[in-house]
């Protein structure tokens, strides 16, 4: 074989080489595409959550969006889930003062069974009688703010009044 | 635990088949600055509050504290590591990175192959020496058994049979502990549980027979700065701040090299503006709802805001307007004492001051602290050496009240914290520690050691887990009880406030040293009248040797509000009827004479009413009213805060709308009206019987200063004047001089008195 060849043969190599390389790098982003967006599939939907508050304690608990903090013992807070999927997962549920500022914090975990359609509800009483909402007056528009592992997936607002 | 096996896997398998984009977002990384420091139980880090465990499904009741924890994979009977570091040693500090090490004792069987383990951040409250698979605390089960935590991992790491340790980056986690998520550890677990074939190892634990072996976590961070004070000056504020000197390890040739400061007027600085790491936002530039007033790189230790800054801006600060200031260190590469944020609260050193054109007028806080969350109970203290601050998300703060710094990070308990804490110092307690006394709103009672924040003891006296403590334990001291007080300790009391009964809640009496139940007073149990929730803080008696309670009463006065306990049975010796109360009763000095201020309320239809509150005046010796006093402003929210020794006594308390003093004579029996402030919905009014002042905070975002001769308002210092700034109840500071509040804005404060 004359160097010529051997050169030639080199940069076929080389071009083979560099041609499977850049195979190689489209497969991998292919593969990590299709493993990370699941193409082929039709994308579940979006988990949701929704709010219901009721005057927890000793009346029926009838959904309600205010409530006078003189009357009620406890605010119940509901939050419905759907579409949440199979397995572990974290609810924060904050609780904001009129200003934004956060009053209260819960964090929980639940685990959703892959049997069951049923929506999975979470509930918080928040206390009001003998509180600082009560004794101080911190009355106004509130916030209830919920999230699913790390991302807020719905708020509701609820009126306090004096 | 099946559930989570798709979840994992589909995120293991994008890692291991995509190394370019790994190896681009590795590049895309930024380097990590300034110090590090290595957390593993040694003999000068004893880790106090660390703790670790094994939780195995095969053995779901069984606590397993060893010198070695264990991660396996098998069918119905997984292992999982939890795991707590002490992070004592960095209380001040914003985190860049955190690296969990994992020894490896026993590693896989060559034939396991390759495991890939991951690292969740625990969500519940636990305790190592109960924690199981079934229950995180002695009574209390996890909300998902093996532990609460969500389906996706933090930081992944895998083991093979060649593997002598595990690295899990657990970066975001660790910087939630320092912006208000409790800190309840780390699990560890296999990524692909329930196999039919067992693959394991076993870890060092921080008990592990060769140190080294124990749990490590390698943190990199930024310091704040230190000593940080305001002088506000004639339309001037002066700061003037320490930088610290490395506790960890210094990244090469990095170095802090001076200090970013934000200031807003009129409101704190909101927590999400922080300056982004590696970039210098500019002189005068806007920083969320801040504006960067000095940007320095030379390491000065002062600076005075004043007319020269951003002349051509927002200008130099203003008389009679207070302004708020947020300090961040920073390194030569522009690494600043702050983390990214999500949710929660960034901390960082913070500091205010009101200028004016005379000195007088002038105002400045101490120090500023951050709390996570809504508290407006008085902070609990030890005079001139401790503060605690209870928060609403589950974090106990533990602030130097000479420097505002946290002594330690936040002891993360179970639930929010709604009342000022009991904190009792070493000499006075049986338990031989400064211990403060905490119950949670979700039904657990906690000993925590002031000076270390170890929790000594938790219990969980009803069963309950929600709900239940509203008001603050009291502590019966052993050392100053009367010989009719029989126990060998200090007993605690506390109510419960369990909203679905106007009945059946309780008076518990729980072992200081041990969170036992002594004793359990039920409504409506063993002749007991029904009781109705209760959301004060008992008094102890030591005079007449007894406790007293205070509980609502339905609405009405057909069932008692005022229960007279034997401290050593719990029996209730003599009872009141007088309304929904909610505030605790006050002792006089010479134990003559009980004060009780109640809401008022009353049933008008079917409808329970607010009303006009009463003070009464209780024959401690009967339990029996004496006299009373309607002060016509809605219902009494403090306790009557009785400032004379001998009577008369003159006794303070806020309603609605102001602060009222009345005097009572035991010799009519009389009160009399002294004097009336409108005060903007008052906190608790604080003094002492020896000062001349009543403070008071309120709901237009001040501390008001009150003359206690006929009420004059002096003087008033701004905290927050947010939407609502609402200013909780004030505590005084003997030692020091100086009172401190808590506010709707997720803050604490420090003001030296008198104004």
């Amino acid at each position: 074989m004359s160097s010529s060849g051997r050169v030639e043969g080199n940069q076929a190599l080389k071009k083979t080489l560099l041609l499977a390389g850049m195979l190689l790098l489209i497969s991998g982003f292919s593969a990590c595409q299709t493993n990370s967006t699941s193409a082929d599939k039709v994308p579940p939907p979006a988990a949701s959550a929704t709010f219901t508050f009721c005057a927890s304690g000793l009346s029926d608990c009838s959904p309600a969006t205010s409530f006078s903090v003189t009357a009620v013992r406890d605010v119940k807070i509901n939050v419905a889930w759907e579409n949440v999927p199979a397995g572990n997962h974290i609810q924060k549920l904050e609780v904001l003062v009129p200003n934004g500022g956060l009053y209260q914090q819960i964090t929980t975990a639940f685990a959703i069974s892959s049997d069951t359609n049923q929506p999975f509800i979470a509930t918080r009483n928040l206390p009001v009688a003998g509180t600082w909402i009560q004794q101080r007056q911190i009355t106004g528009e509130w916030t209830a703010r919920v999230s699913l592992d790390g991302q807020v997936i719905a708020s509701q607002t609820v009126q306090l009044t004096p | 635990m099946d559930r989570q096996q798709p979840v994992v896997g589909i995120q293991r398998t994008s890692w291991h088949r995509c190394p370019v984009l790994l190896v681009a977002l590795l590049l895309a990384a930024p380097v990590i600055a300034r110090e590090t420091i290595v957390l593993q139980k040694s003999a000068t880090d004893q880790q106090l509050r660390g703790g670790d465990a094994t939780l195995n499904q095969g053995s779901p009741t069984s606590n397993n504290v060893g010198p070695t924890v264990t991660v396996e994979s098998l069918s119905s009977a997984n292992e999982r590591a939890i795991i707590e570091f002490d992070l004592s040693r960095i209380p001040n500090v914003g985190i860049k990175q955190a690296l969990l090490t994992l020894h490896v004792i026993t590693p896989p069987s060559a034939s396991a192959g390759t495991l890939t383990y991951g690292a969740y951040d625990v969500q519940t409250f636990w305790q190592p020496s109960t924690v199981t698979w079934d229950a995180r605390v002695a009574t209390t089960n996890w909300g998902i058994p093996g532990g609460d935590i969500g389906g996706t991992a933090t930081g992944l790491a895998t083991v093979t049979s060649a593997s002598t340790t595990a690295q899990f980056d657990i970066t975001p986690d660790v910087q939630g502990w320092y912006n208000g998520n409790p800190n309840y550890g780390t699990i560890i677990k296999d990524q692909t549980e329930n196999d039919a074939t067992a693959t394991s190892t076993v870890f060092g634990s921080k008990e592990a027979s060769v140190a080294t072996n124990a749990p490590e976590l390698d943190v990199t961070f930024v310091q704040n700065v230190s000593s940080l004070s305001a002088t506000p000056g004639n339309a001037s504020i002066t700061l003037n701040w320490t930088i610290p000197s490395p506790i960890g390890t210094p990244k090469t040739g990095e170095s802090y090299v001076g200090v970013l400061i934000l200031r807003r007027s009129s409101l704190p600085v909101d927590k999400s503006s922080v300056p982004t790491d590696t970039a210098d936002p500019g002189l005068c530039a806007t920083v969320g709802t801040a504006t960067v007033v000095f940007d320095d790189t030379s390491g000065k230790t002062s600076f005075t805001d004043n007319s020269s800054t951003c002349p051509t801006g927002i200008g130099g600060p203003h008389n009679a307007i207070t302004y708020f200031y947020k300090v961040f260190l920073r390194d030569n590469l522009n690494y600043y004492s702050s983390q990214p944020i999500s949710n929660g609260s960034t901390f960082a050193e913070e500091i205010s001051a009101t200028p004016a054109a005379s000195a007088s007028a002038r105002g400045e806080s101490q120090w500023i602290a951050n709390t996570a969350s809504t508290t407006l109970a008085a902070p609990s203290l030890i005079p001139g050496s401790v503060t605690m601050i209870g928060s609403q998300s589950n974090l106990l703060f533990t602030v130097n009240p000479n420097t505002g710094l946290r002594v330690f990070p936040p002891v993360s308990i179970g639930g929010p914290i709604t009342s000022r804490s009991s904190l009792i110092d070493s000499t006075s307690s049986s338990t031989g520690d400064n211990v403060i006394y905490v119950a949670d709103n979700d039904g657990l009672v906690y000993a925590v050691s002031t000076d270390t924040g170890v929790i000594l003891w938790v219990a969980n006296p009803t069963g309950a887990t929600a709900n239940s403590f509203q008001g603050a334990a009291a502590v019966q001291l052993k050392l100053y009880s009367p010989a009719s007080y029989r126990r060998a300790t200090d007993l605690l009391a506390i109510g419960t406030r369990n909203s679905g009964t106007t009945t059946a809640n309780e008076i518990l009496g729980l072992d200081g040293n041990t969170g036992a139940t002594v004793w359990t007073t039920t409504g409506g149990v063993l002749g007991v009248p029904s009781m109705d929730i209760i959301n004060s803080t008992p008094q102890i008696d030591y005079i007449n040797g007894v406790i007293w309670v205070t509980s609502r009463s339905a609405c009405g006065t057909s069932q008692p509000s005022l229960w007279k306990l034997d401290p050593n049975t719990g029996l209730v010796s003599a009872n009141a009827s007088l309304g929904d109360t909610d505030t605790s009763p006050t002792l006089s000095t010479a134990g003559d004479v009980l004060f009780v201020a109640t809401n008022g309320n009353f049933i008008s239809g079917s409808t329970c009413t607010a009303g006009n509150g009463v003070l009464y005046a209780v024959n401690p010796a009967t339990g029996q009213m004496v006299t009373s006093y309607s002060v016509g402003d809605g219902a009494i929210v403090s306790f009557p805060l009785v400032l004379s020794n001998a009577a008369p006594y003159t006794i303070v308390f806020s309603g609605a709308s102001a602060v009222h003093a009345v005097l009572y004579d035991p010799t009519g029996p009389t009160f009399t009206d002294e004097w009336d402030t409108t005060i903007s919905v008052p906190s608790a009014p604080v003094s002492l019987t020896s000062l001349s002042d009543v403070f008071v905070g309120s709901a237009d975002g001040k501390i008001h200063e009150l003359d206690i001769s006929d009420g004059t308002d002096l003087k008033q210092v701004t905290v927050d004047t947010g939407t609502p700034g609402v200013v909780g109840d004030p505590a005084l500071d003997i030692v020091l001089s100086t009172l401190y509040v808590s506010t709707t804005d997720q803050r604490a404060f420090e003001f030296t008195y008198p104004f």
